[in-house]
């Protein structure tokens, strides 16, 4: 058997995420919508790659947007953690978030005055001591310990997280729309899906959050779902669609194959009915190794 | 061969489908791609430099490891893992291990015992002096990769997880340490990840380490705050008749668990029942712990005898057993018993007594706490110059470290001890840098409370024009934030500006 290369087409591009992904663009588009977009579907059903299609359409707008994907990464403290790593995703500047961490910050540790000031915007700023000293403010919010007792204080954790929506809420003025995507929410921990619903869900299905797009995909629904009037606030999607016969056999001539009507029925068959994971396994990898006969 | 289309029927299900289809490109693939399409499922994420290792090639890969690496990310169940390298789908990645846990389960040890090798080469922790030996050439050729300090927690957890297959004994001492350290610096994201990993490799454990395994679950929930959820876990291990070591724990973690339901009667049953069982046992540790509870207990029901004997039952063990940590959190539980009775003197030896310990293990943080308690009690024992002396002491501490939520504590003690003093003006200073953290910091309640003291000020001195509004002030924010002791105290004291004001008034 020659071994023959085959086309590297990301499944994601053949299957038919239009209803989602128009539904993606209303809520970009129309201040009317709901800023809420929760998927739900078993794995293997693409829920990775809609995101990543999501994303992509963002890039091509110049929309700021973040990923956080909670598979093997723990972010302890998420009111520092994740509110840190989606700035740095989103290129924003943390203003908020770094005034409010300046006492935490190893910047402050032996600097006799706490009060500082800042400059600059969301895309770049600057906190400013009162003897002169400037320090970035991404450097400000790097230079805090995860394990510092005093952000285990409620009304710390409060303000972080007012302080990380005023950031989110400059930064969406400033460029119209911000996306935040969350991909395997069945792997989030508790505190983490804590810090998700208060400082994002709620503030967002209440409006307080102006602009913000949230969209989680996972196994199950974000966990105080039933708690919440969700349906009133958030498009629920709760499953994505299989592959037909036509994108099955449009995929094949993507990665370099004719099929035949009879392979077409293998294919079928073996990714149960259009399921894109087996799909791709079955007509990219197999393939690519092997004459199937019918 | 026989041919997938035959082999793939409409009575099978997804699963059994999967592995059909993987069984054939592994089949039809080069034989050093398929073994490694399976052996790349061992860890969680892989790279070339994995690969090689796995491949007996240590960590100088070879071009065929880079051509492995290739035609792996070529398939389509493999994606990016952050920047680290390749996963696999979880779904075929699952499969992968389960098909060979069956199959192969020594081929799969031996496989995994390698992975763990690789993560404990690449922490330079390795126990073999070759390992040593291996790094320091590698510094020497300045090949030396620094891993920062999340890369090596990351490759910790992997080197922890692949150990609980090949030597569950070692690994589950390893997960227990890092579990408790985690809990201990209050590390919640961590510790589900870790018992995520562990459960990964439960079939690999031994019974009794898969209960303490839910043990820790029930932990996790309890630290939560998700007492339902702790609450079935332990009474599911209750159920199953665990040893009595573990036994000794679960009772302790009901009780505690209890205790932070309101459930006094349970928590104190739970935590006898503990103490008998760990006395069988001979666990000491976890005696001084459970009667330290008790104490606690207790304390929060303002028995305060039995508290006291509680804390000294703890604090005997600990010093027989030398456990300083042990005996500080307990010098000071006792301190503080003391001075809610009074008595000044035995409070002061006791936070003394924990300020050496603390100094002695060079705990910073806690010795400025220890500093302000000691401060504190000088302060209702109206020696104004030892409080403010161990209130400074502490409030040097506490800008050192930046926890500015104790230093506004401080401030407002040190504007106390300046109001009993009748230094007015000073006292007011200490309230309002007090205040000023309190409301950049957002902690309303600090702000309701500083609003009172400063309104009492002004009270004194009859101002009470200003005083009145303050004390509104901060009993509007007391009520609306439900802490009704303050509240109360805010109530009384608007009253008496008010009555004082009308006096005032019909004077005039």
């Amino acid at each position: 058997m020659v071994p023959r290369t085959v086309k590297s087409v990301p499944v994601e591009e053949i299957v038919n995420f239009d209803e989602q992904i128009d539904l993606f663009k209303k809520m970009l588009a129309d201040p009317t919508e709901q800023c809420l977009m929760f998927i739900r579907a078993a794995g293997g059903r693409g829920k990775t790659c809609l995101l990543r299609l999501m994303r992509h359409y963002c890039k091509e707008r110049a929309i700021p947007s973040c990923r956080v994907d909670f598979r093997g990464e723990p972010y302890d403290s998420p009111h520092l953690t994740l509110a840190r790593r989606m700035c740095q995703e989103l290129r924003l500047s943390p203003r908020h978030l770094a005034e409010a961490l300046w006492p935490l910050s190893s910047h402050a540790v032996g600097a006799r005055d706490v009060s500082v000031r800042i400059e600059g915007d969301v895309t770049s700023s600057n906190i400013i001591t009162t003897g002169g000293d400037v320090y970035q403010c991404e450097q400000v919010v790097i230079h805090v310990s995860p394990t510092n007792e005093s952000l285990r204080q409620p009304y710390i954790r409060n303000h972080l997280r007012r302080a990380f929506g005023a950031d989110l809420s400059e930064l969406a003025a400033a460029k119209g729309r911000v996306v935040c995507f969350f991909d395997s929410l069945e792997d989030i921990s508790s505190e983490e899906e804590s810090w998700l619903v208060e400082a994002l869900l709620c503030p967002t299905a209440e409006g307080e959050l102006k602009d913000v797009i949230v969209v989680t995909a996972g196994r199950r629904w974000p966990s105080e779902l039933e708690e919440w009037d969700w349906e009133d606030h958030a498009h629920l999607v709760p499953k994505l669609p299989l592959m037909d016969k036509q994108q099955v056999r449009e995929f094949a001539s993507r990665v370099g194959y004719e099929i035949t009507e009879a392979e077409l029925e293998f294919c079928w068959r073996a990714c149960r009915g259009g399921k894109p994971l087996y799909m791709g396994m079955v007509v990219k990898n197999l393939r690519a190794t092997m004459e199937v006969r019918p | 061969m026989t041919e997938i289309t035959e082999r793939i029927t409409p009575e099978m299900s997804e699963e059994e489908v999967l592995g059909v289809i993987l069984d054939e490109i592994m089949a039809r693939a080069e034989p050093d791609v398929a073994e490694a399409i399976r052996f790349c499922a061992i860890p969680h994420w892989f790279n070339e430099e994995i690969i090689a290792w796995l491949r007996g090639e240590g960590l100088k890969p070879s071009q065929r490891s880079g051509e492995i690496l290739a035609a792996l990310t070529e398939l389509t169940f493999v994606g990016p893992y952050y920047e680290r390298g390749w996963a696999y789908h979880e779904n075929v990645r699952d499969l992968l291990l389960r098909r060979w846990r069956e199959r192969d389960g020594e081929g799969f040890k031996e496989l995994s015992g390698q992975a763990a090798g690789y993560f404990e080469q690449k922490l330079g922790e390795g126990k073999a002096a070759l390992a040593r030996l291996f790094a320091a050439v590698r510094q020497v050729l300045g090949k030396v990769e620094t891993l920062t300090e999340d890369e090596r927690e990351e490759y910790r957890r992997e080197h922890m997880y692949h150990l609980l297959a090949t030597d569950p004994e070692q690994g589950f001492e390893l997960f227990r340490g890092m579990f408790n350290r985690a809990r201990e610096f209050y590390q919640l994201s961590t510790c589900a990840l870790l018992l995520e990993l562990a459960e990964e490799q439960e079939a690999h454990l031994s019974t009794e380490d898969r209960l303490w395994l839910r043990l820790r679950q029930g932990q996790l929930a309890r630290a939560s705050a998700q007492w339902p959820e702790a609450l079935t876990i332990f009474e599911g291990l209750w159920r199953e008749e665990p040893s009595p070591s573990l036994e000794g724990t679960l009772a302790n973690d009901l009780g505690s668990l209890y205790k932070a339901m309101g459930e006094w009667e349970r928590a104190i049953e739970y935590y006898e029942r503990s103490l008998t069982i760990k006395d069988k046992v001979g666990d000491e540790h976890g005696m001084a712990v459970t009667f330290n509870n008790l104490g606690l207990l207790y304390q929060d029901r303002g028995e305060w005898e039995r508290a006291i004997g509680y804390y000294e039952r703890s604090l005997a063990i600990d010093e027989r057993v030398g456990d300083e940590h042990g005996m500080s959190t307990t010098f000071n539980n006792l301190g503080s018993v003391y001075q809610a009775r009074g008595e000044w003197e035995r409070a002061i030896e006791c936070y003394a007594r924990n300020l050496a310990i603390l100094e002695k293990v060079g705990d910073e943080h806690g010795m400025a706490i220890a500093f302000n308690n000691l401060g504190e009690v000088y302060r209702v024992k109206r020696e104004s110059e030892r409080a403010m002396e161990y209130y400074e002491r502490s409030l040097a501490i506490l800008e050192k470290v930046g926890d500015e939520h104790r230093m506004s504590i401080t401030f407002n003690n040190l504007g106390f001890v300046y109001k009993d003093k009748g230094e007015w003006e000073r006292a007011l200073e200490y309230y309002e840098r007090s205040l000023a953290i309190d409301e950049k910091v957002g902690d309303e309640r600090g702000v309701a409370v500083s609003y009172n003291n400063i309104a009492e000020l002004h009270l004194y001195q009859g101002r009470l024009e200003e005083a009145v509004p303050l004390f509104e002030k901060s009993l509007e924010m007391l009520e609306r934030i439900g802490d009704k002791p303050n509240a109360d105290t805010a109530r009384e004291n608007l009253e008496i500006a008010k009555q004082e004001f009308e006096a005032k008034k019909g004077q005039v």
